[in-house]
């Protein structure tokens, strides 16, 4: 009887921790929409990365026009009311590819940020809170991987597993790995070291306890500092790759591979094959790095915490 | 508000109701209003008062040193006869490190972690004593440090600051702030980064040189044991005003605002065993950006707390003087209090 | 100090020998063929299998990572089936380019972030800081192949102030004669001076479009640097004694802004390898890049397996001389403290 209550309210006691947990995130998020609210240049990077989420959701179905659809007599047209952006050689409309392109770049680039948080950041928290042998096998395979250039890298793995799309994002969230292995890992050292952790282990805190509701919290505003500027990187690694020809192969409609595609008639007067998807890489990055930037200066003016 | 002693043209440094602030957005955040006191030469005042009461913007406002966001609001500041207060950066240039110099709180932070011992005392010197040579300038930098008991000068003096522990840290500070013959040097919180016994002999060191060479010394601290030790005259601080100016003896044994008598009572003493609590004055610092229009001091005044003049009116610094004694303090009830 | 510089070699070497095995795995193991990958796909059964059993790839595992070892340690690094050569050849001749525009590139970086820097720190806050903080955020956030691309179109196709993307020199013109491969180099030697101007000219637009990514990296790096040092109190010392603001700007808070912004320069060379292979392509530069673009287009990956080992052999040496190189510039470092 005794001990059926005791579980009881011990699993009552870690739906309150989570229910705790869930209410400082959502608290969060309510301050996060008070800062936009107040700073004019956060304002309008929210807008333009809003506005590149909702066409990279909505954008390819709303516009209707297939993206790989060919018509010759139409191509090499320039902007248009029907065709915004242009035509490409093939005759399709660029600006349907745009939006596709768009689609492929944004969930890749989130594919990359979780995944490399995910494989990432567990390397890195049981490397910065496990024994010096543990620590110091996870830091070499990281090494092993941080070896190489990024953009190489990912190179090496298409040109392993073959040229494409998937295994050029598969390449980029392996490049993603080491930098927040290395960057979650010196936050959690840092973390280890706070009085705030010594006092919760005098306290009798377990030490799963311990690592999941006192260092783990500390690490999240790294990790979402640093998470923008990874997104960023990975669409521009991806149209990268894309350009030389290991990432999508044309006619998929990504930007890189659009940009190679618009090379050859760049020169001779139809550059809005090229110049569009650059475009939207440009705006898609930038407007991350400065999200990332204004999120360091709110949440850690101080520069206490990691950067890789 | 003048000091205690009218007479100010023998002053080395007058500063005249300074004022400075911090803006940030909207926020003012006044840290010293309207402060005023004179040192004369050779003289040692102590101006003293809590951490955020404005000791430090004090010191950097005098010397022009206060950046963006902070800034000089009002008031002259007067050095050897001539108002420094809106000097261009490249005049003071000249001053400062000639005419008057700083002694930093943190030994640890206050060199160049990258240039030499050496480097960092020849180039104030070369700068101030143009012509002067390298090898000239280097010996002077060696005499130096070893007139401020840095021993095996002459080999230590290509150290790194690293090299050095926190007490020889502080004791280059104090040679760089002497190498050119100051007549008057601010000294923020010397001692406060250093152990007691490491305290202790600095605070002599900075004595015997005062002394030999007829300096004026500014020493800002919140440690009034030091004060006792060291200094002639007393001015203390709270919320960026003077509460309080008086000889050193005099503020000792008949302090004459509510804030000193309160600081006194609050050290513990060896030889009065305490019952129950240790003293301590209640309440909070005030917020310097949102200051009450009366008195800063009464929220936390025996005397004053509640009292309507206290709260409606700021205080005028009254001067007294009774037999040897003279005193200024900055509360509605000095006359009351020095009788 | 001594024990610093083991560690950290120790470090890189088996940072390398994890990196060799990445890459034995991922180009030599994993499903596809090798041998198929090294003939193309035009190369017939026979061809294959023979190289199949060149490679040794029915050998154990280890084996055959030994022999890839040693054969590129030796210095083979494989035959391109396309155009006839041992990539070592091709590399060797291609390599001198890269480093010419990798050079100009860096060196244009590092003086317009260090210049622009100061000032921005210097001057934080007000409008040219912000202005010089937007570049730097253009600078990391533009795809450096469309930024070439579209320098070409306003530069040479607009306006014809510079010259297009035919390489390093004007197709009419020869090259100098070679003592360091690097045409500006030695077009100078030599005297030819209007060999020189054309060289430089070909240099600029492809200088600016590698250089750009480290350019705005460094910026924001040593931006961020300089304004946590001029925090210092020892700044504020300096200027008691009489330095200007400017002046403790200068000889304080750089030098000790550089020291951290040091241990980038190694990620920085990795940007200047990858970049080269974009911008290469973008302005038909006869370098290292080029050459890696053009195996991947005819599907010929030899080139690209080596040049991906030897990427990160640089790679990992770079940023171990630059660890090594930190810690004996900093003074608390070559001189440790003594007690007292």
């Amino acid at each position: 009887m005794a001990d059926a209550n005791a579980a009881f309210t011990s699993s009552r006691d870690r739906l309150a921790e989570w229910g705790g947990t869930a209410v400082d995130l959502g608290g969060a998020a309510g301050r996060a929409c008070g800062y936009v609210a107040r700073d004019p240049v956060l304002a309008i990077v929210a807008v333009v990365l809003g506005l590149l989420a909702l066409i990279a959701l909505f954008g390819p179905e709303v516009w209707g026009i297939d993206p790989l659809s060919i018509d010759l007599l139409v191509s090499l047209e320039g902007p248009s009311w029907a065709h915004p952006m242009g035509t490409d050689g093939n005759g399709r409309d660029v600006f349907a590819r745009f939006l596709q392109g768009a689609r492929i770049s944004l969930s890749v680039g989130a594919l990359v940020v979780i995944t490399g948080l995910v494989v990432g950041g567990t390397m890195g928290l049981m490397a910065g809170i496990s024994g010096r042998v543990v620590d110091n096998i996870l830091m070499r395979v990281i090494d092993a991987l941080a070896a190489f250039p990024p953009l190489i890298l990912a190179m090496a793995i298409t040109v392993g597993l073959g040229v494409g799309l998937d295994t050029g994002a598969f390449g980029i969230m392996l490049t993603s790995v080491p930098y927040y292995a290395r960057l979650i890992r010196s936050d959690v050292v840092r973390i280890r070291a706070l009085p705030a952790i010594e006092a919760a282990v005098a306290m009798g805190a377990s030490r799963p306890r311990v690592v999941l509701r006192h260092i783990v919290p500390h690490t999240t505003s790294t990790m979402l500092i640093q998470s923008a500027a990874v997104f960023g990187y990975a669409i521009l690694t991806l149209a990268a790759l894309g350009f030389v020809g290991l990432g999508a192969q044309i006619p998929e409609p990504e930007w890189g591979a659009m940009i190679t595609d618009g090379l050859q008639y760049a020169l001779t007067g139809q550059w809005w094959i090229a110049v569009f998807p650059g475009l939207g890489v440009l705006l898609a990055v930038v407007a991350t790095n400065m999200l990332a930037d204004r999120a360091r200066d709110l949440l850690d003016p101080h520069g206490q915490q990691a950067s890789v | 508000m003048k000091a205690a002693d009218s007479d100010v043209s023998g002053a080395v440094l007058d500063v005249r109701n300074l004022r400075a602030e911090f803006r940030s957005g909207l926020a003012v955040t006044k840290a010293v209003r309207g402060v005023s006191f004179a040192v004369r030469r050779g003289e040692k005042v102590a101006i003293v008062g809590e951490s955020g009461c404005g000791k430090s913007t004090l010191a950097l406002a005098i010397l022009g040193l206060l950046d963006p966001p902070g800034r000089v609001a009002g008031g002259e500041v007067w050095l050897n006869g001539r108002d420094v207060s809106r000097l261009s950066d490249r005049a003071w240039g000249r001053v400062r490190g000639d005419e008057i110099s700083l002694i930093f709180q943190d030994p640890m932070s206050a060199l160049d972690p990258v240039k030499s011992i050496g480097a960092q005392i020849t180039d104030t010197i070369r700068r101030h004593q143009p012509g002067i040579g390298r090898a000239r300038a280097r010996r002077r930098a060696v005499e130096l440090l070893t007139e401020v008991e840095v021993p095996a000068a002459a080999r230590r003096i290509d150290d790194y600051p690293h090299q050095y522990s926190g007490g020889m840290r502080q004791r280059v500070m104090i040679a760089i702030a002497l190498a050119n013959d100051p007549d008057i040097v601010i000294a923020d919180e010397p001692t406060t980064a250093l152990d007691v016994t490491t305290q202790a002999q600095v605070l002599a060191l900075l004595d015997r040189l005062v002394a030999e060479r007829d300096v004026a010394v500014a020493l800002i601290t919140h440690n009034l044991g030091v004060v006792a030790e060291f200094c002639d005259r007393v001015h203390v601080m709270y919320a960026g005003c003077f509460v309080e100016q008086s000889a050193v003896g005099d503020v000792f044994s008949h302090p004459l605002h509510p804030y000193t008598e309160a600081l006194l009572a609050s050290i513990p003493r060896p030889d009065r065993l305490v019952e129950g609590r240790l003293p301590s004055i209640s309440g909070f610092p005030p917020d310097l950006a949102r200051l009450p229009p009366g008195c800063s001091f009464e929220p936390r005044c025996p005397l004053g707390y509640g009292r309507e003049v206290c709260i409606e009116r700021e205080p005028r610094t009254e001067i007294v003087g009774y037999g040897a004694r003279t005193g200024a303090a900055a509360c509605h009830f000095v006359a009351e209090r020095s009788t | 100090m001594f024990s610093l510089v083991l560690g950290r070699l120790t470090a890189s070497v088996v940072a390398l020998f994890g990196a060799s095995v990445l890459a034995f795995v991922v180009l030599r193991v994993t499903p596809g063929d090798p041998a198929r990958l090294f003939l193309g796909p035009f190369a017939t059964e026979e061809t294959v299998a023979e190289l199949r059993r060149k490679l040794g790839l029915e050998m154990p595992l280890v084996e055959q990572y030994v022999n890839y070892i040693a054969d590129f340690l030796q210095g083979d690094w494989g035959f391109s089936y396309t155009t006839g050569e041992t990539v070592a050849v091709q590399l060797a001749r291609r390599f001198p380019a890269t480093i010419e525009l990798g050079l100009y590139a860096f060196i244009l970086a590092f003086v317009f972030a260090v210049g622009l820097a100061l000032v921005a720190a210097y001057r934080r806050g007000s409008p040219s800081d912000g202005a010089i903080r937007a570049l730097s955020f253009f600078g990391l956030g533009v795809p450096p192949f469309w930024f070439g691309l579209i320098a070409l179109v306003v530069f040479f196709e607009q306006f014809g102030w510079l010259p297009g993307p035919d390489g390093r020199l004007d197709l009419a013109r020869d090259p100098p004669p070679d003592v360091t491969g690097l045409f500006t180099v030695d077009a100078l030697i030599a005297g030819q001076f209007a060999t020189l101007g054309d060289a430089l000219l070909h240099l600029v637009l492809p200088a600016i479009t590698l250089g750009l990514l480290p350019f705005a990296f460094l910026l924001r790096l040593l931006r961020a640097n300089l304004l946590d040092v001029s925090r210092e109190p020892f700044i504020t010392v300096a200027r008691s004694k009489g330095m200007s603001r400017w002046g403790a700007f200068l000889k304080h808070a750089l030098p000790n802004a550089f020291l951290p912004t040091l241990t980038a320069a190694g990620l920085l060379l990795g940007q200047l390898l990858a970049g080269s292979v974009l911008v290469e392509k973008v302005f038909n530069w006869p370098g290292a890049g080029l050459l890696v673009t053009d195996g991947i287009l005819r599907q010929d990956f030899s080139v690209v397996q080596a040049f991906i080992l030897l990427s990160a052999v640089v790679y990992v040496v770079a940023n171990l001389i630059v660890d090594i190189l930190t810690g004996v510039i900093d003074p608390r470092v070559r001189q440790p403290a003594r007690l007292g």
